[in-house]
């Protein structure tokens, strides 16, 4: 392959007051879907954190709780849960849970990176994602 | 932030007690020796419980078995379910 060319799908997203973001698509039944920036929290051991408004506008329904970790050890009040469907924009929709929070960003976590095959690779400014499958490709030992 | 989040309505909290209360009472025991890291959606209702590899699947069987419940999600053996990060710990 030529220097400088690759065969593997990568999308990119930005750093943002040195957050990383990326686009993503959400959907609360599979089929109909909204384009979101959302925030990659990597110690977010989740799928989808959606602000409460933003859920409400997209037709999520909690019908569970749960409680989270917080980074400061303490455990959290319920957060409401719903299940949606979410994946990489121009990927196929996968689904997983959707935790309907107070924060102002749509936060995607690890779940959704290990739910849609996905790597991350933070870079000092910028954000590019690809399969994890095609990564793992690149470290194999090569005869 | 998620630690005191006043807009929550008070049901969620109330669902998620009375989820604790069951899963302390009926199956903490049990689970904590056999299913440690998986997680477990108790209906609040009637106190039945689904158990999977993610917490995804446990709601979708619970879901299955009673499509209008309510239920409280644990992650055996943990204290919460999931790990909250530093954005959604700390911002306002």
């Amino acid at each position: 392959m030529p220097a400088g060319t690759s065969a593997v799908p990568r999308r990119t997203g930005s750093i943002v007051n040195g957050h990383p973001y990326i686009e993503i698509l959400v959907s609360p039944d599979g089929k109909k879907s909204a384009k979101q920036t959302a925030l990659v929290d990597t110690g977010f051991s989740g799928f989808i954190s959606m602000p409460a408004e933003s859920a409400k506008l997209m037709g999520l329904q909690a019908h569970a709780t749960a409680r989270y970790t917080l980074a400061n050890g303490r455990v959290s009040d319920a957060v409401p849960l719903a299940n949606g469907y979410a994946c990489l924009d121009g990927d196929v929709l996968v689904p997983g849970l959707f935790s309907i929070s107070e924060s102002a960003s749509v936060v995607v976590g690890m779940d959704f990176l290990a739910r849609c095959g996905k790597v991350l690779i933070i870079a000092s400014h910028s954000v590019v994602i690809t399969d994890s499958a095609e990564y793992e490709e690149w470290f194999k030992p090569k005869n | 932030m998620l630690e005191t989040n006043p807009s929550l309505p008070p049901s969620s909290q109330y669902m998620a007690e009375r989820g604790e209360a069951i899963y302390d009472q009926k199956y903490r025991a049990e689970l904590e020796q056999k299913a440690h890291g998986k997680f477990v959606a108790i209906n609040v209702a009637t106190g039945d419980a689904a158990l999977a590899d993610t917490g995804e699947e446990a709601l979708r069987a619970a879901l299955e078995k009673d499509p209008t419940g309510f239920f409280h999600l644990v992650r055996v053996g943990h204290r919460a379910a999931f790990d909250a990060g530093w954005y959604l710990s700390c911002a306002p």
